[in-house]
């Protein structure tokens, strides 16, 4: 493992630590969905660091390059392919979060999740 | 020897697989497009769901290579690569998607009869939660799982949050969050799995594994089995993640309460058998896999006797199945196995005719508190009937298909040594028994309350009752016939069962 691959990984656990404490432990809801959106970054984060690899090539069969050579060398294209779909679906899903956010907010006049809860029972 | 999926790469690749999943992605789309349409979006769901159940016998054997790229060997290496995304589709998926396929029209039958205004984003959701069960059932790549456990989590927000109560949105935003979580756990493993292996599809990583070309007792693999262990719990139902999954489906409309409980149990089998395919080497795997199953059998039935809400009741019980489910898949015995992907099948049919008729009851009185309810067997005697069967279903009294699968996972825990599991079961299907017939009494049998006196009842749909009917046929007919299902089964549980050690 190179040294930037070490400290990716780092901040890939700082980040997700943060989104989940942000989750867990913040009553407002527009806060917790940040943290969700801290979370996912730290995914992509280690995800991308997974692909790295130190001195490697772009992960593209390009012509006169040689099936062995291309295996030695090439880094990881699979985890840059999930980073690109995580990006958007991470989208989908905060803006699903924020609709309900909205939605429950109008009801109830508040973004405190134990609040909500309360009113809901 | 080659193994199951391997075998599948040589039978050739079938582009009818990827067609499965088109119809409902398309139809997602189009429903959408549709939604000021309601004529036009009915006809159009029917019509998808119509076309899905019968395309499925007609998909060859094979595989389905999204990547397209040829099986590559290095120079020196033992094994060939096939690196692609892919689904495989061989007899047990046959089987289980068509069970899914039946579980999709019936619930696009009672949601189209039952929902009177713009069903078209409803139906459309429903598609999406179709696909993405299939996906999971056809898989052979990580890719593709975590693709479809992240549209499965969006997809069940939405059908549940389509009811419009804040209730629901509540519910569905605390799933979203959990989800967000085990779906971010998902991508970690992926991760892990791809960088310590090197390669995204699971035949590929198995036999990388099973050959020893890396360390499969490596704590990579300990930190990827724990997460998946929580990823399987949250898409399954499972503890400690069971209480928002009941929550779920005691929210939404019971049509969709039915279809994702159904969900949850392909979810369980399809997860459940890739982590025996990388992680059943592991020490303690197993036997953590079964622990969880038998907590789940034991706090879902528990929480399930007290309640006195029909729907929350049904909610707590579909956990509670899941349970025996996930004991069957996780013993990874051959009749383990067996077992629990029968009683995946078996389940849902009559939890999703148990859910119909709840539909039915709440659909004619508006309510499904059983306090409120009492004296509709005179009002609504074909749907007392069929509930009843069903109840006798879950319950695992013969010669329903619910005793069929039944009675293999309770074999199945004594071939394993493990006589307490089958206690378990044999006392939790009891508790089910006196529950589901507790319920019975109150909503058909015991005297009508003053509210209900002197109302008038909407008919239950034709739709829901329709389909209500081929459930409890098909009830009966794997209660009579379980080689039915067994014999598509059979490859996987011969493939993966290894004795309990």
């Amino acid at each position: 493992m190179s040294p930037l691959q070490f400290w990716a990984y780092m901040l890939s656990v700082a980040l997700c630590a943060i989104g989940i404490a942000g989750m867990l432990f913040f009553d407002n809801l527009i806060k917790k969905v940040i943290g969700f959106t801290l979370l996912s970054d730290g995914v992509n984060v280690m995800l991308t660091a997974t692909g790295y690899l130190e001195r490697g090539i772009v992960p593209i069969l390009l012509p006169g390059a040689t099936t062995a050579e291309f295996a030695a060398r090439a880094g990881l294209v699979f985890p840059i392919g999930i980073v690109l779909t995580n990006i958007v679906i991470g989208v989908s899903t905060t803006a699903i979060m924020l609709a309900l956010t909205m939605k429950l907010y109008r009801k109830y006049g508040t973004l405190s999740a134990s609040k909500i809860l309360k009113e809901v029972r | 020897m080659p193994d199951m999926w391997e075998t599948a790469r040589a039978l050739g690749n079938v582009p009818l697989i990827a067609v499965l999943i088109l119809i409902p992605l398309v139809m997602a789309v189009v429903l959408n497009l549709l939604y000021k349409n309601d004529k036009a979006s009915r006809i159009s769901a029917i019509v998808a769901g119509t076309a899905v159940l019968f395309l499925i016998p007609l998909i060859g054997e094979g595989y389905h290579w999204f990547a397209g790229q040829p099986i590559i060997s290095y120079p020196g290496s033992p094994i060939q690569y096939a690196l692609s995304l892919e689904y495989v589709f061989l007899a047990p998926q046959r089987i289980m998607v068509l069970t899914l396929a039946l579980m999709f029209f019936v619930t696009i039958l009672s949601a189209t009869s039952e929902i009177e205004r713009r069903p078209g984003p409803y139906l459309g959701i429903l598609m999406l939660n179709f696909m993405a069960t299939a996906i999971v059932l056809l898989v052979n790549d990580v890719y593709h799982l975590w693709i479809a456990v992240e549209i499965a989590s969006l997809a069940a927000v939405g059908l549940a949050a389509s009811t419009g109560e804040p209730v629901a949105h509540n519910t569905g935003l605390k799933y979203l969050f959990v989800g967000g979580f085990c779906v971010a756990l998902l991508a970690i493993i992926v991760s892990l799995l791809v960088g310590y292996t090197g390669v995204s599809n699971l035949t590929d990583m198995s036999l990388i594994l099973s050959k020893g070309l890396v360390d499969p007792s490596s704590p990579v693999m300990y930190v990827a089995f724990g997460l998946f262990v929580l990823v399987w719990a949250y898409a399954g139902g499972l503890i400690p993640v069971h209480p928002i999954k009941s929550e779920l489906y005691r929210v939404s409309m019971p049509h969709a309460a039915g279809f994702l409980q159904t969900q949850s149990k392909f979810m369980i089998v399809g997860i459940g058998v890739i982590m025996l395919r990388l992680f059943a080497g592991l020490p303690y795997s197993r036997a953590i896999m079964v622990a969880i199953g038998v907590g789940t059998m034991i706090f879902g039935v528990t929480m399930a006797i007290i309640q006195d809400d029909f729907r929350r009741l049904l909610a707590y019980h579909a956990i509670s199945q899941g349970g025996y489910v996930a004991t069957g898949i996780a013993l990874g015995t051959s009749l383990g196995i067996m077992g629990g992907a029968f009683h995946a099948i078996n389940h849902v049919i009559y939890k999703t005719a148990l859910f119909l008729g709840c539909g039915a009851v709440m659909y004619r009185t508006k309510t499904a508190s059983l306090k409120d309810l009492g004296g509709l067997l005179r009002e609504m005697p074909i749907e007392a009937f069929l509930l009843l069967c069903s109840m006798f279903a879950i319950s695992g009294i013969p010669p329903l298909n619910g005793f069929q699968s039944k009675v293999r996972l309770m074999e199945a825990g004594m071939e394993a040594g493990l006589p307490e599991v089958t206690i378990i079961m044999l006392l939790v299907s009891i508790t089910t028994f006196v529950s589901m017939f507790k319920a019975f009494y109150l909503i058909f049998l015991r005297p009508k309350p003053q509210s209900m006196i002197g109302k008038q009842l909407p008919k239950v749909p034709m739709g829901t009752r329709v389909a209500m009917i081929i459930l409890v046929f098909l009830c009966f007919l794997l209660g009579f016939f379980p080689e039915l299902a067994t014999s598509y089964l059979e490859p996987l549980a011969r493939e993966l069962g290894r004795p309990w050690v």
